[in-house]
């Protein structure tokens, strides 16, 4: 149970790298042809703004299930107490329940979407899709987070992830 | 105003009490709308909000910014930097130091990161300091007080998520870094000048460089020179957004790694991977903290907060002395970027109010967070240095850089008292 997990987090987060790198390649190309060739890449924009939405909802359950999140832990030697076990269980389960509840809201947004024909400014890609793959990985990410709560984050002892974003 | 304000302390108490920061935002915010609005409000807002932030062209820089410091600092950029810095200044009594805090500076100009910036000049440099025999409370002070300039001298991502909360151009931002950045590398130099000239002893002088070998150290700092010239050149040149600078920097920076030869497709693939976690649980808080606002102004507590200033007849600058005063105090007890996304939303319209610059009090903003990332007892960069060095007493560092906070204070006073200097830059802009 254990290694598939770590084997589908492997897939994702190779999906996730090609994604962003992806985003990369593209808006040098764009840049280039824009200001060199004087030929920008037909909706590049538009096409950035999805791969990014794409990274963002990939990561999501990743770093929910590596216990990744932005947290204040000034009084972690208060709350790693045994006593306050039961505050750890009730903070996942905060977690995992607005995940659900963000995972419910986009299912709704996504069929209004549709309903309306929501599409992308340029490429007139349709909303829809995206929002089901948003409210999809918020629902994976609220089983991850539930998860976590019995078996602790999912932690790589090879991977430090010193590199922080401040 | 009450359920704003019940939200806001309850979101604080969550966070302090372990809940990931983005989700007790989240939770709160829908809440807080919820009883102070309605419900139906507060689940449309949500998905929208999720939805426009993630879909934004405009925050699509931060995880390309963040790339690029990551991929650059594999090449051994900041070596390079260290190495010429140190051909140059070397010879002079401190001048290890003066060394590392000028390739802090030029590492911070490739990295929009201070975590990063004080862990990667702590593995070059501490090293070097140690072997001439420098007290450690000036070689920990001066890598984890070089390292907040990554926040300020641009890219900064800090600034991406203070323009993107108030809506501020993030270009402008960057380039308004540029002065105060200088001025804050200037005043560190001189603090480090004066504890070596009051304990030769902490800072010995090392070997002169000849000329020949000083143009060669020169030489290896070509990619440095490339990236930044195009980045913050581009950007003041006009010639791209921001998100294209980004995108530029982060595929150059693969591009020379590639050519350097230390860059193996397994080297990037965990470099990317580890972007793409740090900018998803940025996004993340992100999403929280635009929530937040929005329950701020649903709640009329913004306003509220804004009415009770105006009743306490706080103005102009002695206004902005409090709000700093408030940050300060913050600083110590939270991380910074936290601080940030909690109160600039409560803050931003109180400055305007007051018809000051949102650049100008960003680039406030981000100094007084440099402080807080080095003051006790959550000065996050003492703790990412006191990680690369294990060996160095916490107690050691924070000593170490008392003179450099003594230095920030008058760089804070300095910008506060003269906005040309944030603000001269960017109106030279075509």
């Amino acid at each position: 149970m254990q290694s598939l997990a770590w084997k589908i987090r492997r897939g994702v987060e190779t999906v996730m790298a090609l994604f962003l790198l992806a985003m990369v390649a593209l808006t040098f190309a764009d840049v280039i042809g824009r200001r060199i060739v004087g030929k920008p890449i037909y909706g590049a924009n538009d096409i950035t703004e999805h791969l990014m939405a794409l990274v963002v909802f990939a990561g999501l359950p990743l770093v929910t299930a590596a216990g990744a999140h932005l947290t204040i832990d000034l009084l972690d030697k208060l709350v790693g107490k045994p006593w306050m076990a039961w505050w750890r269980v009730l903070i996942s389960t905060l977690v995992t329940v607005v995940l659900a509840v963000i995972a419910w809201l986009f299912v709704k947004h996504g069929l209004n979407a549709s309903r309306i024909s929501e599409v992308s400014q340029a490429l007139r890609v349709p909303r829809g899709p995206l929002y089901f793959f948003m409210a999809a990985s918020c629902a994976l990410s609220a089983l991850a987070a539930l998860a976590v709560a019995f078996t602790g984050p999912m932690v790589d002892p090879e991977d430090t992830h010193e590199e922080e974003a401040l | 105003m009450i359920v704003g304000s019940i939200a806001m302390i309850s979101a604080i108490l969550l966070a302090f009490l372990r809940v990931p920061l983005a989700f007790s935002l989240l939770a709160v915010s829908v809440a807080g709308i919820g009883f102070a609005i309605n419900w139906n409000i507060a689940f449309q807002l949500l998905p929208l909000t999720i939805s426009d932030a993630v879909l934004s062209y405009d925050l699509a820089v931060v995880p390309m910014f963040i790339l690029m410091g990551n991929v650059i600092s594999k090449t051994g950029i900041a070596h390079d930097l260290f190495r010429a810095a140190y051909a140059f200044v070397g010879h002079v009594r401190g001048g290890l130091a003066l060394s590392t805090m000028v390739a802090c500076s030029g590492f911070s100009a490739v990295c929009g990161s201070s975590y990063a910036t004080a862990a990667t000049m702590a593995k070059v440099a501490y090293p070097s300091m140690k072997k001439y025999n420098y007290s450690d409370e000036l070689a920990a002070g001066t890598i984890a007080a070089g390292g907040t300039l990554g926040i300020l001298i641009p890219p900064s991502i800090i600034m991406v998520v203070y323009g993107i909360l108030t809506q501020t151009n993030i270009g402008d931002l960057f380039i308004a870094g540029v002065i105060p950045g200088l001025l804050g590398l200037a005043l560190y130099m001189i603090a480090i000048r004066v504890v070596a000239a009051r304990n030769p002893e902490h800072a010995p002088q090392g070997e002169l460089t000849a000329w020949p070998d000083r143009l060669k150290a020169l030489s290896g700092i070509w990619p440095f020179v490339l990236l930044f010239g195009l980045i913050i050149g581009g950007l003041y040149a006009k010639l791209f957004t921001p998100t294209e600078a980004a995108g530029m920097g982060a595929g150059l920076a693969i591009l020379i790694a590639t050519f350097h030869g230390r860059l193996t497709w397994k080297v990037l693939r965990t470099v990317i991977i580890d972007t793409a976690y740090t900018s998803v649980s940025l996004y993340t808080v992100l999403f929280g903290a635009l929530m937040l606002s929005k329950l701020l102004t649903l709640s009329g507590l913004a306003a509220g907060v804004l009415a009770l200033v105006q009743s306490t007849g706080l103005e102009g600058y002695a206004l902005i002395f409090a709000i700093m005063l408030v940050f300060l105090v913050l600083g110590c007890v939270m991380d910074s970027m936290a601080i940030i996304l909690i109160f600039v939303p409560l803050f931003a319209p109180i400055v305007v109010s007051q018809g000051f610059d949102l650049v100008w009090f960003g680039i406030i903003v981000i100094v007084v967070t440099e402080i807080a990332l080095v003051t006790p007892p959550v000065g996050m960069n003492v703790f990412v240095l006191k990680a690369v060095l294990p060996d160095v007493p916490v107690v050691r560092i924070f000593k170490g850089l008392v003179p450099f906070i003594a230095v920030d204070v008058v760089r804070l006073a300095l910008l506060v008292a003269f906005p040309a200097i944030t603000l001269w830059l960017g109106t030279t802009v075509g």
